[in-house]
């Protein structure tokens, strides 16, 4: 148990409606996380480059870069290939997930489907794990 | 009327004009000669006698327009008839079979793209409708290939399955695929070759046809994408709702009073009401615009129907109903579990909604050798009987349910039916006003498509 450390957890929102990514980085911020925050993919992807945070909530349908693209360009990035990516988003089509589950992922949230809460516990299980 | 009765009377139709222009042409061209067969004396000059000349003129006219007359009136008679029997529906001949004349001209004029192909797939015979959806002459059509001019994704293999279909004459029935034209267009087409299996010694016998379906793929998609969009521009201000309101309600530091705490979870629940309306709005039109295909998988369903109990423990136990479940048989099903979990969760709900406080709602499972039973039954208001045959109606809510629970759809039920038909189930119910309602949910062991 000599892993556990002090240092602050810290987690990268990339979501195009602000007012989500603002309610979810104050929620972060209260639970001890640092919270960075980018409103597109590829904002997501240099901050992600910059910051290296230690997991990152990815919306899928935004401009410039949308959540696939910012997966494939996270793969090919060997600093960055093993970040825990959860992909957040408001589409729960079948085509969505389907491409979700090519693309390696192994959490997928549905923004509707879920409170506040519950996305920040699913990051702190997913930290929890990473220590 | 046979053909030939019918070929008859269009000559009659033309006799009767030319009847008509000989008359007029002898009563006007010999018109002089009449006059003085029947009108002068020999002998006498005409400036002798005025009054035969008056005469003469009124009686040619009179003549003339007795015998025009009659000859449109028998030509009106002969117009009559031959448009009557033009109405005849089908003309054929008294063997039954079209004639060789009027099948060209069937599969010339058709306005479906009719060609012949050998094996090979090389093109013959096209017909009109063919030369306008490739966008090209005759010869053009004949220089080209049918299987040349197939765009799918993966061509090779497509190629090969005609080949052999065609080879061995399997009838191919509006097989769905994408043929480019001579203009570069790529149509969707559904294809369908037919082999003439009497004309052996022919080389080009597989007929085929072409159902051009493009315009239809055009709209389902623009109708795909607008759904798709729809979710999403409507699903955010309700997310953003949600998690406003649940960070306001959850972090203690705020310190809300009493008030202000009540009214967010009014504004809470509101909006999780317009979440679960976008959702089955956008699953219905989803389903209407039949883009909702089951995903078979085995389900286990007694787990499924605990899950749900589980699920909705708070809301019975708050109104202290009693819950019985009954089981008998193997659950395991091999249908779409998302669907048979809104299904069973809609039953659910309602016989929690409309039970009163300690009434008793029973699960009764019966699994069949093909096929099983799930009955949720309740003690709750039922439906009025005036209304039953609207209860899978499109956002029917009965008189009563409105007055016990204010908010609902109206499209549970009708959802509920929706995806049982889906996968071929059935539901029915019965019931009685003040007394109780009981759905039956009959569903195939394994469903189409497994």
């Amino acid at each position: 148990m000599n892993d556990v450390t002090t240092e602050k957890k810290t987690v990268l929102i990339v979501d195009d409606e602000e007012n989500l990514v603002h309610i979810l980085a104050r929620k972060f911020e209260d639970e001890g996380i640092t919270a960075y925050t980018a409103f597109n993919g590829r904002e997501g992807l240099t901050l992600a480059r910059e910051k290296r945070p230690e997991i990152m909530l990815l919306d899928v349908v935004m401009p410039e870069m949308d959540g696939f693209e910012v997966l494939r360009a996270l793969k090919e990035d060997k600093e960055l290939s093993d970040m825990p990516v959860i992909l957040l988003t408001n589409s729960s089509s079948i085509e969505t997930v389907a491409q979700a589950v090519t693309s390696g992922m192994n959490e997928f949230l549905v923004k509707t489907e879920i409170g506040l809460d519950e996305v920040v516990r699913h990051v702190k299980q997913r930290l929890g794990a990473l220590r | 009327m046979n053909v030939r009765t019918q070929e008859m009377s269009y000559r009659a139709d033309w006799v009767a004009l030319t009847l008509f222009f000989l008359l007029s042409a002898v009563l006007w061209g010999f018109e002089d000669g009449i006059a003085r067969m029947f009108l002068y004396v020999p002998g006498l000059s005409l400036s002798e006698v005025p009054l035969f000349e008056r005469t003469k003129t009124l009686l040619l006219q009179f003549l003339n327009v007795l015998v025009g007359t009659f000859c449109y009136l028998a030509l009106f008679q002969y117009k009559l008839h031959a448009a009557h029997t033009r109405m005849v529906p089908v003309a054929v001949p008294d063997d039954g079979f079209l004639s060789r004349e009027q099948l060209k001209v069937l599969y010339e004029d058709s306005p479906v793209p009719y060609f012949l192909i050998d094996t090979t797939g090389a093109l013959h015979a096209p017909n009109k409708a063919t030369l306008r959806f490739f966008g090209g002459t005759v010869e053009e059509c004949e220089r080209t290939n049918l299987f040349e001019r197939l765009v799918t994704p993966d061509a090779a293999h497509d190629i090969a399955m005609l080949h052999t279909k065609v080879e061995r004459s399997v009838p191919l029935s509006e097989e769905e695929m994408s043929v480019k034209t001579f203009r570069g267009e790529v149509r969707r087409v559904l294809v369908s070759i037919h082999t003439v299996a009497s004309a052996v010694n022919m080389p080009f016998r597989h007929l085929v046809t072409f159902v051009d379906v493009t315009k239809e793929r055009q709209n389902e998609e623009a109708k795909t994408d607008f759904l798709l969009l729809a979710s999403h521009q409507l699903r955010t201000p309700t997310t953003t709702i949600r998690w406003y309101t649940d960070y306001l309600l959850h972090t203690p530091a705020l310190k809300l009073n009493d008030i202000v705490r009540g009214y967010l979870e009014e504004i809470h629940r509101g909006n999780e009401r317009m979440i679960d309306l976008v959702t089955t709005l956008l699953t219905v039109s989803r389903i209407e615009m039949g883009i909702v295909a089951p995903d078979i998988a085995p389900v286990r369903m007694d787990e499924l129907v605990q899950d749900l109990l589980q699920e909705l423990k708070p809301d019975y136990e708050k109104k202290k109903q009693h819950i019985e479940v009954t089981k008998i048989g193997d659950d395991r099903f091999m249908t779409d579990r998302a669907m048979m979990r809104i299904a069973i969760h809609n039953l659910l709900t309602n016989a929690i909604k409309y039970t009163p406080v300690d009434g008793s709602i029973h699960v009764y499972a019966l699994y069949g050798a093909d096929s099983g039973t799930v009955m949720v039954s309740d003690t709750g208001c039922g439906v009025p009987l005036a209304e039953q045959d609207k209860v899978f109606t499109k956002l029917f809510r009965a008189t009563n349910a409105r007055k016990i629970a204010a908010s609902g759809t109206g499209l549970g039920l009708y959802l509920t039916r929706a995806f049982v038909e889906k996968l071929r189930g059935s539901i029915t119910y019965e019931s009685q006003e003040n007394v109780g309602t009981k759905f039956t949910l009959t569903l195939p062991r394994v469903a189409p498509g497994a």
